[in-house]
């Protein structure tokens, strides 16, 4: 698993025209998307002919029939039916082209193909959970290096922890979308097209990655070898509270037999209980409002957490154990620290028994103050010690 | 003063006994006669202080906005130790509460502010008090009392607005989208502070509307037939009906989202059984129509600025007149075009129609002014500067929404920055800088003091420049994919951000150099004659600063508002500002 924490993937300038790259940094990597793109084209030098004819007469006006002492303005027409007829009637006809071009592109960029993908994306404050059909989730995140057009490898993102989600290339994905909370909106810059996603109904989005071409670079990963990948990034395009600007992933565009790989590994987790405590935590988000360094963010750090005493806004003074870490996770309200903002949701049903005692011993693993033995049991891999009996320590 | 008194044919300077400034005698006496009164030319100045007052709050908070983002948050190694920076805003932040929710705050304050507080009441209520009863020749609106108390209930409005800034401002966004907005701040009032404030606005909205509409349809001048009417009257005209009938909407909507926020009523929030898309439904049933609220009015000074320095009559004057109409009506049926990624195909199927409607009567009107230049004799004052800016600025606005009207391109552009700069193009490009040519054209007619024009043509660089700056980058950025409302962003943004920033305070600038103009006339200007720059319209025949009421006697309407290049003005002063010399032919 070195390839969590690994950067976006640097891009290289594809075949973009020039227009492309000063309008939206690269041409679209979806076959939707470059038709949205002509349209836009096909809009945008409309607007040029039009805003350069305008402003030429308007210039050429004023300076034409600029105030001269003794010359008074000839009486001229203040009224022409046929020209007035005529730019009326030409936007009009322009009007309509756009808005049945316009049509045709939204249908292309909001249906998908038959033979699609179809995974669940659940968005929520301020991060999305996607599950693939076979119910894996994505324990890849990148942390640095998180930009819309990559090309420069010393590009940061904040200290966002993106979750990175594989795509097959030329595969038709269908996300069916829902919120926790609010509102979100999920907008891949590069597929050219956003959709919103609400916490009372279903929302989808739809996308067929581009192939992979001998410029993609490639990635070195030790569990599935050498492959050529592309990153999109995602962003929440609906305003959703502090950390809206925060809510991204990544879409990570591979070579079939690296997708399925991957979805092989995403199914077990594996290691030490600590090991796979940290795989959970990825996978449910729990890094977008907690650091595992000390530093402050929405929640408490986990660092020093386990075993040590905090005031609570009750008044009271607690030391953190299995329980109070259980308590916290399933019912977060319960007992909130001084200092911190009552917002963290209740992941009673997302996170299971089994998972929630794997992410306890992540988290004695992470504090100076766990008691030896405490310690010693989170560095356990069941798989190891008890692997004949599969299924014995299932919840 | 006693030259220009020879050539005025009447007594035509500032500061002459009658005149609605005209001091009281003590500083009391001042205070209770303006806070009392029903003149509907004070209140007038009193709406245009208010507003500035606050469009300066809200220019803060822009500002601040650009300040944030001229560097991402970066957490980056230093000797060791991971230390995040460029969190500019975040400073402010109390513990336990994200850096990233100061701006938010600014962000909203500032979206808040300009709209509600500002640029709705805007033109209507300052420069529409003071010159829609002077331009069809009345002594005053058709209801004076109502018109006072639509300025206390503005101004008591914005002061719950206000307030609920002070203790700690509301991190909703302008558009209080649910149920973020019924979640956020849950401990606090400031949501249903705010929401108030908006409500009470409503109402002020609502009382300047209608007397507008009675003061056009009663109290026009004898021989002043709909078609004689000045074209700012036809935009007022136009915004007062849109101003009635949408304004109790938003009352509506906010009313409802306070019952939601107090009484869980389960409107809009998923979790007790609401739906948000209502919501937005409601929303932009009255934000969208607002925002001709915004632009019509500023059509209107157009229509007047440009066809007084050019000298010309208004090309397709009934054109003009009906597409102001045509817009107001076709206003209402768009309102879902703010949702198109937020709905099903048929839906956003219609609403991207009927904005391609709104569109035809936009584009008309740009032709009819750039033709009427045609055969002109235009002078390049200060107010042609702005009007000539406007016809810049406001056809970017309008081309730049053609892709937001476009489906398959919306749904990329939608809610990034790309929006952002288009709508600052059509709302500070339009309607602010066409403000600006009206406050230039009108000064001397409210004040009796003319201004410093190279100062004011320096102020108008500064602010034309500095504003595309600050928003032409706005358009590539978006398009790029930078989102709006980011209070942090992908640092290959940076660049554009930081020159974002620049022309912000290039615009600062200019806007201090006005400032700095406006107090210079005020003091030390030279007096104005009754018609400085040779209008036709009716305001022009009152002095300058204009009498308590108005006109001397009735005047009576003998030609269009737009005869520039059959009659030439009785009372203008050709030392003030030389017109082309023309006999009397009146």
């Amino acid at each position: 698993m070195n390839a969590l924490m690994a950067g976006i993937s640097p891009k290289v300038l594809s075949t973009a025209s020039f227009m492309d790259r000063f309008w939206f940094g690269d041409s679209s990597f979806t076959e939707a998307g470059r038709s949205g793109d002509w349209m836009f084209m096909f809009i945008w030098w409309l607007s040029v002919f039009f805003f350069v004819l305008l402003m030429v007469l308007m210039v050429y006006f004023s300076y034409r029939y600029r105030r001269r002492p003794g010359q008074h303005a000839p009486v001229s027409p203040a009224h022409n039916t046929p020209l007035e007829i005529t730019w009326t009637v030409i936007p009009t006809i322009f009007f309509v082209v756009m808005f049945f071009e316009g049509f045709r592109g939204y249908v292309k960029l909001n249906y998908a193909p038959a033979g699609a993908i179809q995974a669940y994306l659940l968005a929520y404050q301020w991060s999305w959970e996607l599950e693939y059909p076979g119910g894996q989730v994505s324990s890849e995140a990148t942390m640095t290096s998180v930009g819309t057009r990559a090309s420069n490898p010393e590009q940061h993102f904040s200290s966002i922890k993106a979750p990175i989600w594989y795509f097959p290339e030329k595969q038709p994905v269908v996300l069916r979308m829902t919120s926790r909370d609010v509102i979100h909106s999920f907008w891949v810059p590069d597929f050219r097209v956003k959709m919103d996603i609400f916490p009372n109904r279903y929302t989808s989005y739809t996308f067929t990655p581009d192939a992979l071409d001998d410029t993609a670079p490639i990635m070195e990963d030790a569990e599935v070898g050498a492959y050529r990948y592309r990153d999109h990034i995602v962003l929440c395009a609906e305003y959703c509270g502090d950390n809206h600007s925060e809510m991204a992933a990544v879409i990570r565009v591979v070579p079939r037999e690296i997708y399925e790989a991957k979805l092989e590994i995403f199914g077990s987790p594996r290691g030490t209980l600590a090991e796979r405590g940290r795989v959970i935590s990825q996978q449910r988000g729990c890094f977008a409002c907690h650091s595992v360094d000390g530093s402050s963010n929405i929640g408490p750090t986990w660092k020093d957490l386990y075993n040590n005493e905090f005031q609570y806004t009750d008044g009271s003074t607690i030391r953190v154990d299995d329980n109070h870490l259980r308590e916290s996770i399933y019912e977060p309200a319960a007992k909130i620290r001084v200092g911190y903002p009552n917002q963290m949701v209740s992941y009673q049903g997302m996170i299971s028994p089994e998972q929630l005692n794997w992410i306890i011993a992540y988290m004695r693993t992470l504090s100076g103050a766990t008691p030896a033995e405490d310690m010693a049991a989170a560095m356990v891999d069941p798989d190891a010690q008890d692997g004949t009996q599969e299924g014995s320590d299932g919840g | 003063m006693s030259t220009i008194d020879t050539h005025a044919g009447h007594s035509s300077h500032g500061g002459h006994h009658g005149s609605y400034l005209t001091s009281k005698g003590s500083l009391w006496a001042d205070v209770a006669n303006w806070a009392t009164t029903v003149d509907h030319k004070k209140i007038g100045v009193m709406y245009l202080v208010a507003l500035l007052t606050l469009f300066f709050f809200g220019g803060v908070m822009a500002l601040a906005v650009r300040v944030e983002l001229l560097e991402p948050t970066r957490t980056v190694e230093v000797a060791g130790e991971m230390v995040t920076t460029g969190q500019r805003l975040g400073v402010l932040a109390p513990d336990g509460v994200s850096p990233n929710n100061i701006y938010n705050r600014a962000m909203t304050l500032h979206g808040a502010i300009m709209t509600f507080m500002f640029i709705v009441p805007g033109i209507p209520a300052s420069l529409g008090n003071f010159f829609l009863p002077l331009m069809i020749g009345a002594k005053d609106v058709a209801f004076p009392r109502l018109n006072l108390a639509s300025w206390y209930v503005y101004v008591f409005g914005s002061l719950f607005a206000l307030a609920s800034a002070i203790v700690g401002g509301i991190d909703t966004g302008w558009t209080l989208y649910t149920p973020y907005s019924t979640m956020t701040d849950a401990d606090h009032w400031r949501v249903v502070a705010m929401t108030t404030g908006v409500f009470i606005m409503g109402f002020a909205s609502i009382m300047t509307g209608l007397n507008f509409v009675v003061t056009v349809h009663k109290l026009r001048a004898p021989g002043m037939g709909w078609f004689d009417m000045p074209l700012f009257v036809w935009a007022i005209y136009a915004t007062a009906i849109i101003q009635v009938l949408a304004t109790p909407v938003v009352g509506i909507t906010v009313l409802m989202l306070i019952f939601e926020r107090l009484f869980n009523f389960g409107l809009f929030d998923p979790r007790i059984g609401g739906d948000p898309v209502l919501f937005q439904h409601f929303f932009w049933f009255y934000s969208h129509p607002v925002v001709y609220i915004m632009i019509l009015p500023a059509f209107g000074i157009i229509s007047e600025t440009i066809t007084c320095h050019a000298r010309k009559k208004i090309f397709g004057y009934k054109a003009v007149a009906f597409a102001s109409l045509g817009i107001a009506a076709v206003s209402f049926l768009v309102w879902a075009h703010h949702m198109f990624t937020s709905q099903g195909e048929l839906t956003a199927a219609i609403f991207s129609f009927l904005t391609f409607l709104v569109a035809v009567p936009t584009a008309i009107k740009v032709f009819n002014w750039i033709s009427t230049l045609y055969k002109g004799s235009i002078v390049f004052n200060t107010t042609m500067h702005y009007t000539l800016g406007f016809l810049f600025l406001f056809t970017i606005g309008g081309l730049t929404g053609l892709p937001l009207a476009t489906l398959s391109t919306d749904m990329h552009l939608h809610d990034s920055y790309y929006v952002v700069a288009h709508f600052h193009y059509v709302m500070f490009g339009g309607t602010v800088i066409a403000m600006l040519a009206g406050m230039h054209h009108w000064w001397p007619k409210m004040f009796g003091k003319m201004y410093n024009e190279p100062a004011a043509k320096l102020g108008f660089w500064l602010v034309f420049l500095g504003f595309n700056l600050t928003f032409f980058i706005q358009f590539i950025m978006g398009a790029h994919g930078m989102p709006r409302r980011y209070a942090s962003y992908p640092d290959e943004f940076q660049t554009m951000h930081i020159i974002s920033t620049f022309g912000s305070w290039m615009l600062l600038a200019g806007f201090l150099v006005h400032l700095f103009t406006f107090i210079h006339s005020l003091i030390q200007g030279k007096p104005a004659t009754a018609n400085p720059w040779g209008g036709m319209t009716l305001e022009w025949l009152a002095e300058s600063p204009p009498d308590e009421h108005n006109f001397a006697k009735e005047p009576i309407v003998k030609h269009g508002p737009y005869d520039y290049d059959t009659v030439v003005p009785p009372n203008y002063d050709p030392a003030d500002y030389p017109l082309p010399e023309k006999p009397y032919t009146h």
